[in-house]
């Protein structure tokens, strides 16, 4: 996310940016063993943005894929889909320091299997929530160059998911064969809430501006998610990200 | 500026360490792991109202013999030993060390099967190889052994054995010490020797902790496949090895109006199995559905043949399968 990477002074600016990255994914499900799976491995995403003086609208596509494995050398594949948008508002302060709050939406597809587990080794949830987002943004010159720092986070309080149901992966509403595909999906939804459900996340980076406005940035995206019900799912993730982004 | 480099310098300290926000692993010792795997079978095993198994009280048998210190073979042997009381091939435990298992579903009868006569005297040396499914043409029938259901069976494998028995008496298909595997292989088979839709019975998955927490009752049906078929007379040649999906292939050919089941009673395996994870990473494995017939009687305990007969001990020592002659014979009749 390039907010405030250049002055727009009244026009709209578009940006489109694109990342790749590594890190490590941490997952603790319950319903699949009480022991957390740790790996590395690759990520990479796609986003675009619109920014006015008041307003920046940002969406970003993300995927990763890794092999996580247990302390006792059980293993899984892990893929995970995700696609986030923000909606910031700026609250002016001065040139090159700005705060910016608002709203966010996640919405994120995690699979995965267990390689030593034969029937039942599938498990997905999904996930759509919205919550607060909000940005810190500072400028600065290094060497003579011009350098941002940018540290958005959000954090997702109300929405709904859908997981697998008790031993299964298909989610609860699927097991009745009398419910169709909507009846199923209807059935199967939780509520996403504070205090049982937790996500959220924080992104700083670094970015460097070339003169026609396009830069490179280095980022750190951290992800936490927590569902508490009814066997407790626990996730964390943390990637380092090189991204380009290019003025439209 | 101080504050941004702090920040910044946070985000290295935090990278790589994302497990670091997850809580710790359980403690693993011997009490916790043998706590864990009885909850979870507690919560998940689909089949104790069925079996009239009281698990507080295998609990009470098995916990004294838990003690701080013991060792993981002595911890294996209970765990062992209070799994092998659910009766249930589908159940075991797994160790870097060992695996444990029930087998009495099948070692207390009669194996009514010997793989040397069929491979020598019904097979001989010219038999074809299509896929897993080992053919033969005997006697105006097409003889089809198949040793596991975790061997994968192609469209084209189906569509040249289907080929194969166009113009016979009818397909003779031995699944006898056939111990099961993926039940995809056993629906794409019989799917092979219908033209119509058939039901063959309903399945559940457990859905809760509770012991009678299920979902409904799903029906469980065949469809025609789209390429060749036959749908002359089938006969299926079972043994009480022949388990899990096997099982449940007997139980779809039971259900067909054109096959017959000869030999002895299937070894059962209903349940579908899931699995679990221990603390100290030992793997588990339990039945977590369940599977009835199209009149509502479980198939756990395994499906009774139409006619039953026993290999010969006399015709074992000529290098005859009495079964199988058996079947044979019925084909002949029926022609």
């Amino acid at each position: 996310m390039l907010l405030f990477a250049t002055q727009t002074y009244g026009q709209t600016q578009h940006q489109i940016n694109t990342s790749l990255g590594v890190g490590q994914t941490a997952l603790r499900d319950q319903s699949m063993s009480p022991l957390a799976y740790v790996g590395y491995g690759l990520a990479c995403g796609l986003s675009y943005q619109r920014q006015t003086d008041s307003k920046t609208k940002f969406f970003q596509l993300s995927f990763s894929n890794l092999g996580i494995s247990n302390s006792s050398g059980n293993s899984c594949s892990f893929t995970s889909f995700a696609f986030k948008n923000y909606s910031l508002y700026t609250i002016p302060k001065e040139l090159n320091y700005h705060l910016a709050l608002g709203w966010s939406n996640n919405n994120f597809l995690n699979y995965y299997q267990n390689h030593k587990y034969g029937n039942f080794s599938e498990r997905s949830n999904y996930f759509t929530t919205f919550g607060f987002a909000a940005l810190l943004a500072k400028r600065f010159t290094l060497l003579n160059r011009g350098f941002i720092v940018e540290i958005p986070t959000d954090i997702q309080l109300l929405g709904f998911y859908l997981r697998p149901s008790y031993v299964s992966n298909s989610p609860e509403g699927y097991l009745n064969p009398e419910n169709s595909g909507f009846e199923g999906w209807y059935r199967s939804i939780e509520a996403f809430l504070p205090h049982h459900s937790w996500n959220l996340s924080i992104n700083p980076r670094i970015s460097f501006f070339f003169k026609s406005g396009n830069s490179v940035s280095l980022a750190y995206q951290y992800e936490f998610l927590r569902i508490n019900n009814p066997e407790p799912i626990s996730q964390s993730n943390g990637f380092w990200h090189v991204s380009i982004s290019t003025l439209l | 500026m101080k504050r941004i480099f702090i920040l910044a310098l946070m985000a290295i300290v935090i990278s790589g360490c994302a497990k670091q926000f997850l809580a710790d692993d359980p403690e693993s010792n011997p009490l916790s792991n043998f706590e864990h795997l009885w909850h979870e079978l507690n919560n998940k095993y689909s089949y104790f109202e069925y079996k009239s198994i009281d698990w507080n009280e295998i609990y009470s048998t098995y916990r004294p013999m838990v003690y701080e210190g013991m060792s993981d073979k002595e911890l294996f042997d209970v765990m062992a030993s209070m799994l092998y009381e659910l009766n249930d091939g589908h159940v075991n435990i797994t160790s870097p060390f060992d695996r444990s298992r029930n087998w009495n579903w099948f070692l207390d009868y009669p194996a009514n099967f010997n793989e040397n006569i069929i491979y020598r005297n019904y097979l001989g040396s010219d038999y074809k190889i299509t896929g897993p499914l080992h053919n033969q043409i005997i006697d105006e029938a097409l003889y089809v052994y198949y040793s596991s259901f975790g061997s994968s069976i192609s469209e084209a494998n189906i569509d040249e054995l289907i080929d194969r028995a166009q113009g016979l008496n009818g397909i003779i298909i031995d699944i006898r010490s056939n111990g099961g595997g993926s039940s995809n292989n056993a629906v794409a088979l019989a799917s092979a020797l219908t033209d119509q839709d058939f039901d063959y019975g309903y399945s559940r998955v457990k859905n809760g902790p509770g012991k009678d927490n299920f979902s409904p009752w799903r029906k469980l049906s065949i469809s025609p496949r789209s390429g060749s078929r036959f749908t002359g007379q089938v006969v299926l040649l079972c043994n009480r090895s022949s388990y899990s999906s096997s099982n449940l292939f007997a139980q779809m050919m039971k259900s067909l109006p054109n096959a017959m089941l000869v030999g002895d009673n299937t070894g059962g395996g209903g349940g579908i199995p899931a699995y679990g994870e221990l603390p100290n990473g030992w793997i588990f494995r339990f039945s977590a559905t369940q599977t009835i017939n199209p009149q509502g009687e479980h198939i756990e305990n395994g499906v009774p043949v139409d006619i039953s007969i026993e290999l010969s001990p006399v015709d074992e020592a000529n290098s005859i399968d009495t079964i199988l002659e058996a079947a044979l014979s019925i084909l002949k009749s029926d022609k």
